[in-house]
């Protein structure tokens, strides 16, 4: 089974979003990673990027398959963690800690409500 | 969705599962690369029993091959094996299958999974001027794939009253063993006897057999060899496409399609212009002397993925695209194939566009290993 914490929002993307006061940091989920296989490559944007909602801001990569990053908010990106450009096994190691993909300053503080919870989120994944 | 015997052994061994061509097969157990390492330095299996399996049989089998086939089989003698394309009169690929020489009234034709209808029916259509009959026996055999360096003497273990060693490459014979242990047990068997086969032929570039046995009894022998073959790492078809990718072996559906046709591809060492007939040779013919693409394989130059159906372009030119792409477990970095313009041929600064960027690539000799 996968690991999905109580602390988090989720989007139907298997993102995960951790709010810090208008603040989010992103990731993937441990389901994606899973799904995934190997992480072998991790594409971000650079620090300034501005993202719309739902707009693709990056892609991580298995030997088979390529998945597109897809924004849950919009905002400005304010930290990327470019260790995981590095080892992209992170990714895998530790999907919710040193794994983590971006940091972005809201644009609306509000849009956090459109996430899901980790009880709905639960829901989506069982049902795959 | 369609399952192989297989499915139930594999999902107790945690696999993860794909659909493809409409079965659900697994696409690898624990870890792609670890498999794919695995094969590539001592021996993996491979449940691909999602192929299909077809016998040209009778007093024509020898003449409608030839006539159907791209590739020379007057010259095999019984066991022999060869590879090849069928393809239509335009010169486009059905598919391309191995073609295993029983003996001279029957032949044996191993065809991909989505293919097996196409294949069936038109050989069909084409049969009626010759004394042959074409059978479909997908559903009576169950296929795995034991590939890797180890292969030979983990095999000749496993039946040593087979003569495994003497097998020669690109050659079938029958699994004595296997036919004695299940003779009274199979309630429906194949004529003549040719139940259990082994062929020693493969789609990793290493070496390996091929195993063709009935669907009922597949589960016994899979596990048999887990249990007694040492070292064996079950493997999906995740690793058996980097694999066959890492070799530049072309996949159908990629590299070819009905669309698609084989000189193009690089692969015209599999047809025989000698022969003065068989289907699409005008066609062919035609585009060997004039072609409009050429298959390159390429390495990408940064840290970067191609995947098939990126744009592959030359300064600001689009000149092709590429039909293959991975991360090479054993290179570490992007390779991959592409079909580009035949007059670009000979350009050296190529680009893959990869999302928004187009990163550059360097073009390089196939197989990448």
């Amino acid at each position: 089974m996968s690991e999905i914490r109580k602390d988090l929002k989720y989007t139907k993307e298997h993102e995960w979003v951790k709010d810090e006061d208008g603040q989010v940091s992103i990731g993937i989920t441990d389901h994606a990673q899973d799904a995934l296989g190997e992480i072998v490559f991790v594409e971000l944007p650079k620090v300034g990027d501005v993202l719309e909602r739902s707009s693709i801001f990056g892609a991580v990569e298995s030997t088979k398959s390529v998945s597109d990053l897809y924004s849950p908010l919009a905002g400005t990106v304010s930290e990327v963690n470019v260790l995981v450009e590095n080892e992209p096994d992170l990714v895998n190691q530790s999907p919710y800690g040193e794994g983590w993909m971006i940091k972005i300053n809201l644009s609306n503080n509000r849009d956090l409500d459109t996430l899901l919870g980790p009880e709905e989120y639960k829901k989506l994944v069982d049902g795959e | 969705m369609k399952e192989t015997p297989l499915f139930e052994i594999h999902k107790k061994m945690n696999a993860k599962f794909v659909n493809f061509n409409g079965w659900n097969m697994p696409v690898w157990f624990k870890d792609l690369k670890e498999e794919h390492l695995h094969v590539r330095r001592a021996l993996g299996v491979f449940d691909v029993s999602h192929m299909g399996e077809l016998e040209v049989i009778g007093k024509n089998a020898e003449s409608f091959i030839d006539f159907t086939f791209t590739n020379t089989i007057l010259n095999l003698k019984d066991s022999q094996a060869r590879y090849g394309f069928f393809c239509r009169e335009d010169g486009g690929v059905i598919d391309d299958v191995i073609i295993y020489r029983l003996n001279q009234e029957r032949f044996f034709i191993c065809v991909n999974a989505g293919n097996i209808d196409n294949v069936f029916k038109w050989l069909d259509s084409l049969s009626s001027d010759f004394s042959v009959a074409i059978k479909n026996l997908s559903g009576f055999y169950g296929q795995l794939a034991i590939q890797g360096p180890k292969a030979v003497e983990s095999i000749i273990k496993l039946f040593p009253f087979s003569n495994i060693d003497k097998i020669k490459k690109y050659s079938i014979q029958k699994i004595f063993e296997l036919d004695k242990q299940y003779e009274s047990r199979l309630n429906n068997r194949c004529p003549d006897g040719y139940n259990f086969l082994i062929a020693r032929t493969g789609y990793t570039g290493e070496d390996g057999f091929e195993l063709f046995v009935p669907n009922e009894v597949l589960k016994e022998i899979y596990s048999k060899i887990l249990d007694e073959v040492d070292n064996v790492q079950p493997c999906g078809l995740g690793c058996r496409d980097t694999l066959r990718l890492e070799k530049g072996f072309p996949l159908h559906g990629n590299e070819l399609s009905e669309r698609l046709n084989p000189i193009e591809a690089n692969l015209e060492k599999f047809i025989d212009f000698s022969k003065e007939k068989f289907i699409g040779r005008e066609s062919l013919d035609r585009i060997f002397k004039n072609r409009n693409f050429t298959l390159i394989g390429f390495k990408m130059e940064e840290k970067s993925i191609p995947r098939a159906g990126y744009k592959i372009f030359s300064k600001d030119e689009e000149i092709g695209h590429v039909t293959s792409g991975t991360f090479s477990p054993v290179l570490q970095e992007g390779i991959g194939l592409g079909l580009i313009k035949n007059n670009c041929s000979e350009l050296n600064d190529i680009q893959v566009k990869i999302r928004n960027d187009k990163k550059s690539a360097k073009k390089v000799r196939y197989p990448f290993v």
